[in-house]
């Protein structure tokens, strides 16, 4: 039966379409396919507009990628010492993940956090965590990364910044990443705290707007279209929704009055791979052109700094299966390739056990391995964009550039993101996408995955669990988050938020400093948000399940009393 | 006689996301000319129960991806028992091997793997059904 499947796909070798671009390959690719590029236009010098060979002149010959190993378990202080771990092998920074709690804006001891504290990223409810987390960590000489994507990004942000001012550490000096985009969220899987597009504009732009101000070295939005390629998109359209929510943040800031090429230096973008090796590494040389363009089309920004493109990339995801878990080994190796033939600025690379738990401690180090083989053993970082020039890679990037124009036109036809967003337009297309893509793997065997829909096993796979979190994690950190309620001081817990929950209302001003003031006195991040939600008019859970414990505003302060009046106000 | 219309309700617990298999598997379902009832996302076992019970499901199934399967299956089966009602349960996603067995033990009729095909899925749903229902 194999044999036979292998004869047809060899039968079908005259027709070859890929999924990811939605066209049709040639057998050959020759000068009259890109008769219409020009070089200096199109191509040009690394570190040059358009940027499509690379955002620096030299690329990796001056310097590696960031090497981003993601990690995010249990509790602080178990992801601290992963962390450390991987920092003594030679991962760049930090790189960490929160829990889905966090992710919701809900504390540990929401009654629906149930089975998930801890689970897939780490829980950092109160700046009590991320003091464990940072401990020992060198803020003024590390490069961050801290992967929330959602509305309450900003609590996670404030937490960050607030560890800082305590060790007193100029913030000029901080240097990371945010993820910070809600937007996208519900796609995600993280509809409840991302359902109001309103209050994840405006949360997101607060945190990017301070950072523009404040923090030089912070990079305060990382769109991913990532998850929209989990829904086997092509790469059009995951481009077109990515560059489409860009330009939505971009449009904001300039409503707020801010200096848009500022802002867009300071942009960058996470994105995912799949294993269609050159339809992925020109994914990246057509981001950055079209990037470049779109940013002097829309805005007239000219000052090649602000036009460069930053890339971070996941390799892998999608491309990993459980069957047969190691094949998982040379697709990361493949994907990786790709990225760093594609010119990317930061790879994280997964664990090749992901498809069924969190990486393994070995798994762990393996990704990085892989990263570092390629980077100083293979000599592929010798030369800047080897792929350019060739015929079929400059028509590849040209395609993805003119796909994600057309993309991004239907999109604004529909009335732009948001409005394809709130009308289910863009729901359709990526339930549609998804439900193609899984069945041309698992019933029609037309996107083919080794041991998986070719070449399986006759033995039935088995699933093994290779890495578990902890079982008592998740009960610290409910006793943690509980004790911390007990012994901080509720009166300035309630006085801090109130005034959040003024300033919230008022929409006048950027929330950011008045959440580092709630983040300092140790709320937690299901009352900071929450606080927020219910100010904006919304649900103060976004579970819909707790009311608020508090009762804003608060009454007028009578003279004399200072404020032990307020005491009854936490219930 | 005329053949009743296979009712199966479809649901994710707690706070993980990862619901495009499910939502892959429900077209699927649908396509095969069953009703799906597709709760969707962040449900309770309460929730679930209540739900089967009100829409007389022939089937329920569940999807799980964060290793958070022996958290919720054991609170559903108790809930439906608690009613008096014998669903039969199907759990699918990432399950590791030694909890597929404390599953089966629990009362859960099959295990739905990743490699499954939806073909596959969408027999093995209607075979459990009529072996139920006898």
């Amino acid at each position: 039966m194999e044999k036979e499947q292998v004869e047809k796909i060899k039968h079908d070798s005259t027709k070859v379409f890929s999924y990811r671009i939605n066209s049709e390959i040639k057998e050959v690719y020759a000068p009259e396919d890109i008769s219409d590029i020009d070089y200096i236009q199109d191509v040009g010098k690394p570190g040059e507009y358009p940027f499509t060979r690379g955002i620096h002149p030299h690329m990796y010959r001056e310097r590696p990628w960031i090497m981003r190993e993601l990690t995010g378990y249990g509790t602080s202080e178990d992801t601290r010492k992963r962390a450390q771990l991987l920092d003594k092998l030679g991962s760049s920074g930090l790189n960490i993940i929160c829990d889905h709690p966090t992710y919701e804006g809900i504390d540990p001891d929401h009654p629906l956090a149930k089975g998930a504290v801890g689970k897939g990223g780490v829980p950092l409810p109160t700046l009590i965590d991320m003091e464990d987390m940072l401990e020992d960590v060198p803020l003024d000489n590390i490069n961050s990364s801290l992967v929330i994507s959602t509305a309450p990004s900003i609590v996670i942000l404030a937490q960050y910044l607030a560890v800082a001012e305590k060790r007193g550490i100029p913030r000029e000096k901080l240097r990371g990443t945010i993820q910070n985009e809600p937007i996208l969220g519900r796609y995600r899987g993280h509809l409840p705290s991302c359902r109001h597009l309103d209050l994840c504009l405006n949360l997101a732009s607060d945190v990017i707007e301070y950072c523009a101000m404040y923090l030089p070295s912070w990079t305060p939005n990382n769109t991913n279209p990532a998850i929209q390629q989990r829904y086997g998109i092509d790469t059009g359209l995951e481009l077109a929704i990515c560059f489409s929510v860009l330009l939505v943040y971009l449009d904001e800031a300039k409503r707020r009055g801010l200096d848009v090429s500022q802002v867009a230096r300071k942009l960058a973008v996470m994105t995912e791979t799949d294993i269609n090796f050159f339809e992925e590494a020109c994914k990246f040389r057509a981001m950055r052109r079209l990037w470049a363009r779109l940013l002097r089309e829309r805005f007239g920004i000219t000052e090649d700094k602000d036009l460069r493109l930053r890339i971070g990339n996941e390799a892998g995801g999608l491309a990993l299966y459980p069957q047969d878990i190691l094949n998982n080994i040379p697709r990361l190796t493949l994907i990786t390739l790709a990225s760093v033939l594609g010119g990317v600025q930061s790879i994280f690379v997964p664990g090749y056990d992901e498809p069924v738990s969190l990486p393994s401690e070995e798994a762990h180090k393996l990704s990085l391995r892989i990263q570092q083989i390629i980077a100083h053993e293979t000599g592929v970082t010798n030369v800047v964009d080897p792929l350019a020039g060739s015929y079929y890679v400059e028509w590849l990037t040209n395609r993805i550039e003119q796909e994600t124009r057309k993309r991004m036109q239907q999109i604004d036809q529909a009335g732009g993101i948001l409005a394809c967003i709130e009308s289910g337009w863009l729901d359709e297309k990526l339930d549609k996408a998804a439900i193609a893509y899984y069945r041309a793997i698992l019933d029609e065997q037309k996107i083919v995955k080794v041991g998986v829909n070719l070449f399986r096993e006759a033995v039935p796979t088995t699933m093994k669990q290779r890495f578990r979190v902890p079982e008592q994690a998740s009960q610290r950190e409910i006793q943690k988050v509980n004790e911390l309620k007990r012994n901080r001081d509720n009166e300035k817990v309630v006085q801090v938020l109130a005034l959040l929950w003024n300033k919230t209302k008022e929409k006048r001003e950027n929330l950011v400093p008045y959440v580092i003031e709630a983040v300092k006195v140790y709320a937690t991040i299901g009352e900071i948000f929450g606080t927020v939600q219910e100010a904006y008019g919304y649900p103060y859970d976004s579970m819909n399940v707790l009311s608020s414990p508090f009762k804003f505003p608060l009454p007028p302060t009578p003279p004399h009393q200072g404020t032990k009046n307020y005491k009854g106000l936490c219930k | 006689m005329a053949q009743e219309r296979i009712k199966v309700l479809l649901a994710k617990l707690g706070l993980d996301g990862h619901d495009i298999g499910m939502r892959v598997v429900a077209s699927k379902l649908r396509e095969s000319g069953m009703e799906v009832v597709y709760l969707g996302l962040f449900q309770t076992e309460m929730g679930i129960a209540n739900s089967a019970l009100q829409e007389d499901v022939d089937l329920i199934g569940l999807s799980f991806h964060a290793d958070d399967h022996m958290v919720f299956v054991p609170g559903v089966v108790a809930e439906l028992r608690k009613r008096g009602v014998s669903i039969p349960i199907v759990v699918g996603g990432i399950i590791p091997d030694e909890d597929s067995i404390a599953l089966s033990k629990l009362g859960v009729k099959a295990i739905i793997q990743p490699w499954s095909s939806l073909e596959e899925i969408a027999n093995n749903i209607r075979e459990i059904i009529l072996q139920s229902q006898v």
